[in-house]
């Protein structure tokens, strides 16, 4: 089998000899090959017999030679006669063929001889057989000489075979012509009959070269036949028919690949191991101007920066060397801007489940990460406001128990929103005990419940709160938001404001009546000064006076001051002037607009006031700034404000008398001090003045009241009460600004004024 | 005698009037008195007059007028300005004739020794 075999590859293989020809030529080659062959064989055949045939003639022929002789020379040998028997003998010489003849008697001895070529003449070993042999390319022939029946001697005759060879030259002749003019004839037949097998077979050959070549699937071959060139044309039809359809399905299972990866938001891209692209799509290419049927057009560099590809190749290199799909941020900059992609990398292998290229799919998450941060910093920004609200705020889910507590919460409470958070509001709050039926009702109702100026005690103090209920409707989150704010202060204000409406009220009131009063005010007062004046001795035109009416003035001073009238006329106008202070202090409360504001130094104007104060001090209202030591803390350079002199003026000497009031109250203060601060907030582009004083201090009660009109702790006729609310008037009201006051019982109060810079002060700053 | 300042002064509260002239007489001023613009005009008109004290709320002519009509006559007194209207805005004008704010005084003046020194301090000017 094997050696078949390997004859069969010899001549089909496709490294066998005849792998070289085309079909039509092995056919051909396969058919003469095989036809030679046999008619060799045949004309082999043919010559072996025409030779064998021709030697079995000849020595046939010498037989018969054989036997004339031996009949001729019978009588010789029976007489004894060599001599007739060698003239017999001679005649076979005509036959150029024959040798050597011999004749032996009966007892083996040579009786007679003849030989072509005496010289050679040799005769066999005498024997009693008869026969022919083929002996040294000579016929040897013996033939018995019998007389009757008794044998009486031996002929041999001895003959080439010179006549043998000619006969069979020509038939190898014959032979070789024969085989040529067959050989010409089979090779002009199967010539023209092997086309018959290799026709159908170049043809469907032809076909699968055009199928292949054009990759058109849809050609049949247009053999039929039961024989299997017909099968095999019917074989390659199913085979290009199921190629065709899977054909059409890859190409459509490709379409549809293909859309999805040019019609994904992502960028989809192939790149060999080397970092050059085999494929992108469609977005891709938009997105960077590219070619995407064309990926040899262009290169990476034209489209990222070194910096860009540097980073792409370590992350490609990671995928590549773990072998496994890996995420990555890359940040690329394109029109727009800088913009953050999340790549999802893997390898693809090849057959052999080697790694031939990395696909790569990166989505743009730029704006993901900006609405992150957006909302992140929304978080913040809420979170915040949250706890930077003055309020507290409590969040609570329907069944009252605390999700959200603020800052100002825990700071109001105590309690933490670690600890407050999951409890019952109304275990944490008691006081909104009785607050709970509206908070149900604002969750039921989804609206807002508002509770306004709801009182507590606390610390025998009456506190007023303001609640807020707002129902938690969106996004399917239950519950509240409880918004709370201590409006204790504003309520305060609120009520000084109305005063100061009343107040102001009065002041247009006053405004109206002042002329009416001031008039008599000052008759009243000038008329006081006038009795004085003319009962002193000092003016001279009394002492004459006095003389015409027959008396001294000595003696009515005597009297009147006997009787006290000096004091009432005293009492009179001091009166009148504390009715005219009231009337003037009343007509702060009117509105002006009428003068114009001046831009004044306040430390100059701090200073001057000081003087004035110290000048005016009184005893009996018991301040003396002489033993007050001052101190000045001034910023340097400070910029003038636009005011109303006069006013600051009051307002700082109002200051200035009540600390030296609260310095003399405090007993035994060893060391009296007033200090004036004024330094500029640039932030809030204003003027900030501190009068501190380390005096007695206030008391909450008191502190809280000192702006209200008429509110005052002096004994009656010290104080009015009207100074710091006219001051609070002159400050918010005139000047924008801001008064307040910090204290502590005991050791001081410090009062601290803001005052506005001036609008284009403001601007030059900036 | 010759040296008394010549003050005039100018209200229409008779009390008012009485009390400043008897102070002023005191300190040693020649008075004349008016109770009313048009009688400001007439005195200022017959007398010289150094200075004048003008209440502006008058019957007939008021303050301001008597201090513009009497400029504009050339008479050179001058004036201070004593009222009891607290929204009193002195005109520009005034500042001509060294009338400023410091000459001008809301009553009640509850010490008259304010109304002389401003008196001779304006006749220094
Ligand atoms: N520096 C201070 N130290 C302590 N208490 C003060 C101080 N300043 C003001 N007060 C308190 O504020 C009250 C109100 O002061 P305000 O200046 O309004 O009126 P007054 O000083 O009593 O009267 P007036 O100012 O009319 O003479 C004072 O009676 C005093 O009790
Ligand atoms: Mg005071």
């Amino acid at each position: 089998m094997s050696k078949l075999n390997s004859d069969r590859d010899f001549f089909f293989s496709q490294t066998g000899f005849l792998s070289g020809l085309a079909l039509r030529g092995k056919l051909l080659s396969v058919i003469m090959i095989v036809s030679s062959c046999s008619m060799l064989l045949a004309s082999s055949v043919f010559i072996f017999y025409q030779w064998y045939a021709f030697r079995q003639f000849l020595a046939e022929e010498l037989i018969s030679q054989a036997e004339i002789i031996a009949d001729n020379t019978e009588v010789s040998l029976a007489f004894n006669d060599p001599k007739d028997a060698q003239d017999v003998m001679e005649s076979l010489g005509t036959r150029d063929s024959i040798m050597l003849a011999c004749l032996y008697s009966s007892n083996g001895n040579q009786f007679a001889a003849w030989s072509r070529d005496t010289a050679m003449a040799m005769c066999p070993a005498y024997s009693s057989e008869s026969g022919y042999s083929f002996e040294n390319k000579t016929l040897l022939v013996r033939r018995k000489v019998t007389m009757g029946d008794q044998i009486i001697g031996t002929i041999v005759i001895q003959s080439d075979l010179r006549e043998l060879n000619p006969f069979v030259n020509n038939s190898i002749v014959v032979s070789i012509l024969m085989l040529l003019i067959a050989g010409a004839i089979a090779f002009v037949l199967s010539a023209r009959l092997q086309a018959l097998i290799s026709g159908p077979i170049l043809y469907l050959a032809g076909l699968a070269e055009d199928v292949s070549r054009e990759r058109d699937y849809s050609k049949r071959a247009a053999i039929q036949g039961n024989d299997e060139i017909g099968q095999l044309a019917d074989g390659l039809n199913n085979m290009l028919a199921r190629i065709e359809k899977r054909e059409l399905q890859l190409r459509k299972s490709e379409k549809q690949l293909r859309a999805i990866i040019d019609n994904t938001s992502s960028l989809v891209y192939l790149k060999d191991l080397q970092g050059n692209y085999l494929m992108v799509n469609q977005r891709f290419a938009d997105l960077f101007n590219v070619d995407v049927n064309d990926i040899q057009t262009w290169k990476e560099q034209d489209i990222f920066s070194a910096e860009e590809i540097k980073i792409f190749k370590e992350n490609d290199l990671a995928v590549i060397r773990h072998e496994k799909l890996m995420e990555f941020e890359e940040q690329v900059s394109q029109a727009g801007g800088v913009h953050t992609y999340i790549s999802v990398k893997f390898p693809l292998y090849d057959e052999n489940a080697q790694p031939y290229a990395l696909c790569g799919i990166s989505t743009d998450i730029t704006d993901r990460i900006e609405a992150a941060g957006e909302m992140r910093q929304l978080r913040n920004y809420l979170s915040n406001i949250i706890d930077s609200m003055p309020s507290v705020l409590v969040g609570i889910d329907p069944g009252g128990q605390i999700t959200q507590w603020n800052k100002q919460a825990e700071k109001i409470s105590g309690i933490s929103f670690y600890e407050a958070r999951g409890r019952m509001l109304t275990d944490i709050m008691p006081g909104l005990v009785n607050e709970m039926d509206k908070i149900k009702q604002a969750v039921r109702e989804r609206r807002v419940i508002t509770d306004n100026r709801m009182t507590n005690k606390k610390e025998e103090e009456i506190r007023y709160t303001d609640m807020t209920i707002y129902p938690l409707i969106a996004n399917g989150v239950e519950g509240a938001v409880i918004l709370l704010d201590d409006v204790t202060e504003r309520v305060r204000i609120e009520e000084m404001m109305v005063q100061t409406e009343k107040m102001m009220s009065v002041g247009g009131l006053a405004a109206g009546m002042a002329h009416e009063i001031n008039n008599p005010l000052g008759i009243m007062m000038q008329s006081a000064q006038n009795i004085s004046r003319r009962v002193s001795p000092d003016i001279a035109a009394n002492v004459k006076a006095a003389e015409d009416c027959g008396t001294s003035v000595d003696t009515i001073h005597a009297y009147l001051k006997k009787r006290m009238i000096l004091d009432f006329i005293e009492d009179i106008r001091k009166a009148g002037a504390r009715a005219a202070a009231i009337v003037a202090n009343m007509l702060q409360f009117s509105r002006r607009s009428d003068s114009m504001k001046q831009n004044a130094d306040i430390t100059e104007l701090l200073d001057k006031t000081l003087e004035l104060a110290a000048s005016d001090y009184d005893l009996k209202k018991k301040y003396d700034f002489r033993h007050i030591k001052i101190i000045r803390e001034y910023e340097p350079d400070l910029p003038k404000i636009p005011m109303f002199v006069t006013e600051i003026e009051q307002v700082i000497l109002n200051l200035l008398k009540n600390a030296a009031q609260a310095i003399a109250e405090s007993e035994g203060n060893e060391e009296p001090l007033i200090v004036l601060r004024v330094r500029r907030e640039r932030k809030e582009q204003l003027i900030r003045v501190e009068i501190e004083d380390n005096g007695i201090g206030m008391v909450e009660n008191i502190r809280k009241r000192i702006f209200e009109p008429f509110f005052t702790t002096k004994p009656v006729g010290t104080g009015t009460g009207l100074g710091l609310s006219v001051s609070f008037m002159i400050i918010t009201n005139n000047h924008q600004g801001k008064i307040n006051v910090e204290s502590t019982p005991g050791r001081g109060s410090r009062f601290i004024i803001n005052l506005p810079l001036a609008a284009d002060m403001e601007e030059k700053n900036e | 005698m010759n040296d008394k300042i010549a003050l005039l002064i100018v209200d229409d509260e008779e009390c008012l009037v009485r009390n400043l002239a008897a102070y002023f007489e005191d300190e040693g001023f020649k008075i004349f008195t008016a109770h009313s613009g048009e009688e400001a005009l007439a005195v200022m008109a017959e007398n010289k007059i150094d200075a004048a004290i003008v209440d502006l709320r008058l019957p007939g002519i008021n303050g301001n007028e008597v201090i513009e009509q009497s400029h504009a006559r050339g008479n050179k007194v001058k004036f201070l300005i004593h009222t009891g209207s607290t929204d009193y805005k002195l005109p520009e004008s005034f500042s001509a004739f060294g009338l400023t704010g410091n000459y001008v005084f809301l009553k009640p003046v509850v010490d008259m020794a304010r109304l002389k020194s401003a008196v001779l301090q304006l006749l220094a000017e």
